[in-house]
């Protein structure tokens, strides 16, 4: 044992019974619905505008490899990206590179080899600029790795 | 004691440590305390929601913090774990899996419940029932068409605007917006094109069917194949439809839909205006690829891109700063009152909010047009300071709930394209959608089902760490590699660990500590700094009770006359006179029961409630703050006499607030 906490814990579980009597159990979700809300924001603006692009890419790319990984319908992976864009205060999420960066950088995580992606850039984009993104995205990541 | 670090162990060979939260209880929404894990930037936990499941949520550290810290006033105690780069991406991948799967699988709950209510209001609308027998929530929606279409409750917040003259110029700038982004689109695509997509639109929305998909088996770490979707398929057909409507009749905006203000934070200089112009542009020049896009769900994001051209050419033509109205339902509102009686806190919070205004409107004129993101911050920070200045100033309702990107809805109109299909059709159609919802929230009872001691906060933390090395491993070795990757195991439902304290207890004796901290709350973070000031017996007597404390906030929702956090000693005599003061307190309420509802007879009772524990050595209650600033470490809001500086900048910014020009054109 690290720390000598046998004390504080014997004192803790007496306690506990006392406590779990009036457990109210975990915090509720509707505990979050009140004023704190609007003072702390739903977005986090940052005087870094490098710092919230690097961390909306960097969703993007947890969400694409998690839904690939998890075996998701990839014809419905524009409707999730819509979601997590809304989050960060995106909407138009089509002209924004980091978008695209991250579906590559999503995709090399999620194990996809190249020729897949090549097949993905046909079904999710509209212009090779978008095409090109995603390989930017693919390369970097495979670099990292 | 503002951070104490107890043991710092230093291990060279590890690389990024997370942190395991320890959250103190408090007599709100989680009395037997909370627990959370948190990874750089953003925490994890696991909450108590509907329909009766324990929910994986993510959260930004920052706000997790004000939440819990400063608005909840409860500590934190930090048990900070040391390991590989390897391992620290495995533990944070697994959450982050949790929070996408799980947010799917209710997502698919909710749009089975759309279903069901859309078919029942379209059935009831198509039998033409009486109007008092027919359903109000059509389950849908319509987000970002109530900026061009009327009918939304927002609109009970609004005055006598048609009388406003920037109302005036908002529609005819709006108007003229339009038909210029019709001619555009003439242009390029040709005179017929929105006919025709409008025909498109019109015949898929007729054709829409519903067909029940089966019974669908929800899996942990599996995102569920999609669900039927009808409700979403109609809104997202519906939205695009309204959207080239807009364009095509040149449809003026709605006045109550849009915000602006004669105070002097939303006065534009001439750079800023030619910076509105360049904006404008570009984002002219994107809608018509918007048009075009594959996106299933176009019509929302041009519907928002639309308005914010609207604001921005109004925004050119008055000289001052126009937003759409960010925030959703009047609802979610609360009254100012509770609010004043805090007035340092109350006008700290709006000089914050100026603050925050300013700052995102320099950071509109460095930033290039093509990032949203930007124009959207200070959207964001437009609408919270006329929202608190409103509220503070004229006594308004003050709504809670802002989107971040604007999402005004419209109400659904019957008259509006539909599917071609008989009530009795539609009834069949809804009871299986309602099935269909049935199914799903078995389904998520089974995975998450939400159980005091078996499945809670903590319990589901522990089997999510479980099965971030059980999804990497080889089958029979996860729980070697976990201990070999942590330094042990920690199994969630074994003897005491579904209590938050005791299974921080548990990861300390178990994982690979480096460091544990006590992140302080409010009151004990600024009692900390007072008494560095000043550290009398005057001081701690005042501080010890609600009636001298400067740190107490009136608004709180329990009664009571002493903090017991800080005594553990004393504490059962303490909460004998809180248990009396709150006895009495729930007496005295039932003499004001007609003039205030109830609250006070209410709060005595959760006094006695929460007073009870104290007997006991235990205590509960925190004492929570009503409003408190976001940048609370930084700003004494409690008191204004506390920091000369501090008390300058205040009174100022109330004195701009209260005695400007304050016109707020919502």
């Amino acid at each position: 044992m690290q720390y000598q906490y046998r004390n504080i814990l014997l004192t803790k579980i007496v306690t506990a019974a006392l406590v779990a009597l009036i457990i109210a159990g975990c915090s509720f979700s509707d505990s979050s619905k009140s004023i704190s809300n609007i003072v702390s924001s739903p977005i986090k603006s940052s005087s870094d505008s490098s710092k919230s692009e690097q961390s909306y890419e960097s969703d993007v790319a947890d969400y694409t490899a998690t839904y690939i990984k998890s075996g998701g319908d990839t014809t419905k992976l524009k409707s999730g990206i819509s979601k997590v864009a809304e989050k960060r205060g995106i909407t138009d999420w089509e002209k924004d590179s980091a978008t695209y960066q991250g579906l590559g950088q999503g995709f090399k995580r999620a194990g996809v080899k190249q020729v897949e992606v090549d097949a993905y850039k046909h079904t999710l984009t509209d212009t090779d600029e978008q095409a090109s993104w995603i390989q930017q995205g693919y390369d970097a990541a495979s670099k990292d790795n | 004691m503002l951070t104490l670090a107890f043991v710092s162990v230093s291990n060279r060979a590890m690389a990024r440590p997370f942190d395991y939260l320890d959250i103190e209880a408090g007599s709100g929404a989680s009395s037997g305390g909370h627990a959370a894990i948190r990874f750089g930037d953003d925490t994890y936990h696991f909450l108590n929601a509907d329909p009766g499941i324990v929910r994986a949520v993510r959260v930004r550290s920052d706000k997790f913090d004000y939440d819990y810290r400063a608005y909840d006033n409860r500590g934190i105690d930090v048990t900070r774990v040391d390991v590989s780069d390897a391992t620290y991406e495995t533990l944070r991948m697994a959450f982050v899996r949790r929070v996408l799967v799980e947010d799917a699988q209710i997502d698919a709950l909710d749009s089975a419940r759309r279903d069901g209510k859309l078919l029942d209001w379209l059935a009831a609308h198509d039998s033409r029932a009486t109007s008092s027998s027919l359903p109000t929530d059509p389950g849908v929606m319509l987000k970002g068409a109530g900026y061009f279409y009327g009918g939304s409750s927002h609109d009970a917040s609004t005055t006598d605007t048609a009388t406003n003259e920037w109302n005036i110029i908002l529609q005819r700038t709006g108007a003229a917006t339009m038909r210029d982004l019709r001619e555009d689109i003439e242009r390029n695509l040709g005179t017929d094109w929105l006919d025709r997509q409008t025909a498109e639109l019109d015949r898929k929305l007729h054709g829409l069917r519903y067909t029940r998909a089966a019974t669908p088996k929800f899996e942990l770490n599996r995102v569920p194949d999609a669900g039927v979707e009808f409700a979403d398929r109609y809104r997202d057909l519906l939205l695009a439809r309204l959207a080239l409507d807009v364009i095509a009749t040149a449809r003026p905006p709605v006045p109550g839909a849009f915000r602006t203000s004669t105070l002097p934070a939303f006065l534009l200089d001439a750079h800023e205006i030619q910076v509105m112009r360049t904006r404008a542009a570009h984002l002219r020049a994107g809608l018509q690829k918007l048009v075009t896009s594959s996106r299933r769900d176009r019509g929302f994001p041009l519907l928002v891109a639309m308005a914010r051209l609207v604001a921005m050419d109004t925004s050119i033509a008055l000289g001052r700063l126009v937003v759409p109205d960010t925030f959703e339902d009047i609802h979610d509102a609360i009254t100012p009152g509770q609010l004043l009686a805090n007035e340092n806190a109350a006008a700290a919070v709006l000089a914050e909010k100026q603050n925050e205004l300013a700052r995102a409107k320099r950071a509109i004129v460095s930033a290039t047009p093509d990032k949203e993101v930007r124009w959207t911050e200070l959207e964001l920070a437009a609408n919270l300071y006329l929202e608190f200045e409103r509220g503070f100033v004229s006594g308004a309702l003050i709504r809670v709930e802002p989107s971040p990107v604007p999402t005004r809805a419209a109400a659904l109109d019957p008259a509006w394209p539909h599917p071609d299909a008989t009530p009795a059709v539609l009834v069949a159609w809804r009871d299986q959608a309602r099935a269909v919802t049935d199914d799903i929230q078995e389904e998520l009872a089974r995975l998450y089902g939400y159980d005091l001691v078996s499945r809670n906060c903590v319990t589901e933390i522990f089997a999510t760490i479980d099965d971030a090395f059980a999804q990497t491993t080889p089958p029979a070795e996860p729980e070697a590699a976990e201990r070999a990757a942590l330094g042990g195991r920690v199994d969630g439902e074994r003897d005491f660990n579904f209590v938050p304290f005791i299974s921080a207890a548990a990861v300390n004796q178990t994982y690979r500590v480096s460091e544990r901290l006590q992140l302080p709350s409010y009151r004990h973070y600024w009692l900390d700094r007072m008494l560095r000031d000043n550290d009398s017996i005057t001081t701690r007597l005042r501080e010890s009770n609600t009636l001298t404390s400067r740190l107490y906030q009136r608004g709180e929702p329990d009664v009571f006359l002493f903090y017991t956090d800080d005594k553990p000693v004393l504490r059962p005599i303490l909460g004998a006179t809180n248990l009396l003061f709150g006895t009495g307190a729930a007496a005295a309420g039932l003499m004001t029961l007609p003039f205030d509802h109830g609250r006070l007879a209410l709060g005595g009772l959760r006094g006695v409630l929460f007073s009870i524990p104290e007997l006991a050595f235990v205590n509960i209650r925190k004492g929570s703050n009503a409003i408190v600033p976001r940048n609370w470490m930084t700003t004494p809001a409690f008191d204004a006499t506390y920091t000369t500086a501090q008390r300058g900048d205040l009174s100022d910014a109330m004195q701009d607030t209260r005695h400007g020009p304050a016109m707020d054109d919502h």
